[in-house]
């Protein structure tokens, strides 16, 4: 597969925030007319574009949960992620630890619009089960994240303000408002820090539906795969109200592992280990 | 130069170990402690019993993935019961992907389904009873199958050789019918017995919210009549016996925001008997982040019918299930699934509630009570008046 050919037919609107972050410095077209939304849109989109065409990837993930007494528990995952043609990712997530967990997998294909689709499979049952998707603000194994947080996130699902521009660890960066258009969101918005020059997402303070501040989330550590693709190691996510941590690591980046749509089926989670 | 040299080996050797080999050995052990409440029916049972379980698997992929060899084996020791005191591999099989199917050769475990609290397509693998009495406990069943799946769905081939007999608590066990089943001297229609070779067809596919599976099995049945029998000192027994049956069954799920809707039904044709049919259906209901908490409650909500008689096969016959599952959401994932069912034939009901939560990374508690109420001579659940029950298990992992 070539992934530097195939920009053309990824005509999608998507940016996954797990793996959000772009290169290649092309500014965007800013007209004078542009109001704070299109402006917004178009950072956006821009980039959604910079990070079409990486066809698969896979990375280990390692959850570091910090409660306020400081006590910890880890988790560890696999994940793998494919690209779809005319649609959101498909993506699978395989628990290694906690050892009660072990071989459970989850499914997940996104759609650009609508509702997602999820499947978890129980290894101790042999059983795969569709689960709703609509519990997106639920927290992703007792962690500060929650499932739509580290889901593939569609530009489409989203309205867009631009806020400003703000300057920190000697990066400029794009303050964009995201405001969730599912009702089923825990959020009322999100503000989301992309640097100006690849579009990578450095940090996003997250408003619960009351509109206070519930969480930030940090991301460092990112590098550059097949010339053209960031990815971030570390994650950080603080919940100001609780103040309870999670720290997400990934580690392990691959991609061109020539996955297949059998790599993603509800048949193929029941063989995930 | 040399720089990218080095770090293209080292792509390609960890490329080579995440993708191309890859193997694990793991498992976990089980400590049981179980207190029933009320005396037993039978003096040779006990109140009390303790149990150790263990359960060991294995798995080696080589051929970039291509290839795999499982195994999983089950053991328990039981104080009680020597019935329950036993061994079984789980699953045991060869595993190839080809371009365009999938061949399993081996023990396996497979499950159909959908619904909670009965599984009635689930036909593949025999029940290991003495193991719970919810019947989700399974015996390894050996096959050869293919699966092969297209844009229109997935479709499966089983061949099935070596029948597996159903397991049956033994004399000084509790949760078993008044009566001791003999499952020594089972009795088969079929004259090669478990030598029998059955074989199942499944479809199954998934179009928007649905999940839609259409299976096909033809064989021995794994749930046996059992008949009342006298040995030669007037002793009397329940005798398995297993009959040939075709049967179809459908399992349909439409999951739909915060709504599952379920729906199992089989068609049973015995080769030399009346045709019945029996349905489950309904829905799951999740209320997500309970009162502004992290914290799940669902509502099940199931209906069963079963066209047979109470005293031939299964416990629920025209019952009405209603269950709530609450999962704290936190680091210690604690899941509490309270059940009630009633026969609204009878008066019987059965309430159960099954807890689990995590003790640390490598250990874990799950809690479980069953009562078994109103029942009178002559309903399903009559022998288990006395049985009612309360078990805590300690799961170690490593």
């Amino acid at each position: 597969m070539n992934y530097f050919l195939n920009s053309n037919k990824n005509k999608k609107l998507k940016i996954s925030l797990l793996i959000a972050a772009t290169l290649s410095s092309v500014n965007i077209p800013t007209s004078l007319a542009e109001t704070t939304q299109e402006k917004g849109l178009a950072i956006v989109v821009e980039a959604d574009k910079r990070d079409q065409g990486f066809s698969d990837s896979s990375a280990s993930m390692e959850m570091i949960l910090t409660n306020r007494h400081g006590e910890q528990s880890i988790r560890i995952m696999r994940n793998k992620t494919m690209e779809q043609e005319n649609d959101g990712d498909k993506s699978q997530i395989v628990f290694d630890n906690p050892r009660d967990v072990k071989g459970t997998a989850f499914l997940s294909y996104t759609h650009r619009e609508g509702a997602d689709d999820q499947w978890l499979y129980l290894p101790a049952l042999k059983r795969v089960k569709r689960i709703a998707s609509s519990n997106k603000s639920g927290p992703f194994m007792g962690s500060e994240f929650a499932f739509e947080d580290i889901a593939s996130q569609e530009v489409n699902k989203y309205t867009y303000n631009y806020l400003k521009n703000e300057s920190f660890d000697d990066r400029e960066h794009f303050v964009v408002e995201f405001d969730p258009k599912d009702a089923k969101s825990g959020y009322s918005r999100q503000e989301v820090f992309i640097d100006t020059q690849e579009y990578r997402v450095w940090k996003v303070n997250y408003f619960n539906r009351g509109g206070e501040l519930l969480k930030t989330l940090s991301v460092s550590d990112f590098n550059q795969y097949l010339g053209q693709y960031w990815r971030a190691d570390t994650w950080t996510m603080i919940n100001h109200k609780t103040s309870k941590k999670t720290v997400l690591n990934f580690q392990n980046w691959q991609f061109d592992n020539g996955f297949n749509d059998r790599d993603f089926s509800r048949n193929s989670l029941s063989r995930a280990r | 130069m040399h720089k990218s040299l080095a770090l293209f080996t080292a792509m390609a050797l960890a490329g080579s170990i995440a993708v191309g080999e890859t193997g694990e050995l793991s498992g976990n052990v089980g400590l049981e402690s179980t207190a029933f409440i009320k005396a037993p029916l039978d003096e040779n049972q006990e109140n009390r019993t303790l149990s150790l379980s263990a359960n060991i698997d294995y798995y080696h992929d080589w051929d970039r993935g291509d290839q795999r060899l499982e195994a999983s084996v089950f053991g328990r020791i039981d104080s009680v019961d020597n019935e329950r005191s036993h061994a079984d591999i789980r699953e045991l099989y060869y595993w190839r992907g080809f371009a365009s199917f999938e061949l399993y050769a081996g023990v396996r475990q497979v499950f159909w389904g959908v619904t909670e609290s009965a599984h009635l397509v689930d036909i593949i693998n025999q029940t290991d009873l003495v193991e719970s009495i919810d019947g989700e406990e399974k015996l390894g069943q050996p096959m050869i199958s293919t699966f092969y799946e297209t844009q229109y769905g997935a479709y499966e081939l089983f061949v099935l050789p070596g029948f597996r007999e159903r397991t049956f608590t033994g004399e000084a066990g509790r949760l078993r019918p008044s009566i001791i089943v003999d499952h020594d001297n089972a009795v088969y229609e079929s004259d090669q017995e478990q030598s029998h070779i059955d074989y199942a067809f499944r479809w199954s596919h998934v179009i928007d919210v649905w999940d839609i599976g259409l299976s096909y099995f033809n064989g021995t049945d794994r749930n046996p009549i059992l008949t009342p029998t006298a040995n030669g000192n007037g002793d009397l027994s329940l005798t398995p016996y297993y009959r040939q049956i075709q049967q179809y069954g459908a399992d349909l799920q439409a999951t739909i925001e915060d709504w599952a809707w379920k729906m199992e039904t089989i068609a049973v044709l015995p080769d030399s008997d009346d045709d019945y049919f029996a349905s489950v259906a309904g829905f799951e209901y999740t209320l997500v982040g309970l009162a502004g908490s992290s914290a799940d409650l669902g509502l099940i909500v199931e209906y069963q019918y079963d066209q047979r008689d109470a005293d031939t096969a299964s416990l629920q016959q025209n019952d009405i299930v209603i269950g709530t599952r609450w999962v704290l959401n936190n680091a210690e994932s604690t899941e509490v699934l309270l059940i009630g069912s009633t026969d609204l034939d009878d008066s019987s009901m059965i309430m159960s509630i099954e807890a689990q939560h995590r003790l640390t990374d490598n250990w874990s508690v799950n809690v479980e009570a069953r009562y078994f109420g109103n029942a009178e001579l002559g309903d399903a659940t009559y022998d288990l008046r006395n049985d009612s029950y309360a078990r805590v298990e300690l799961n170690g992992y490593f």
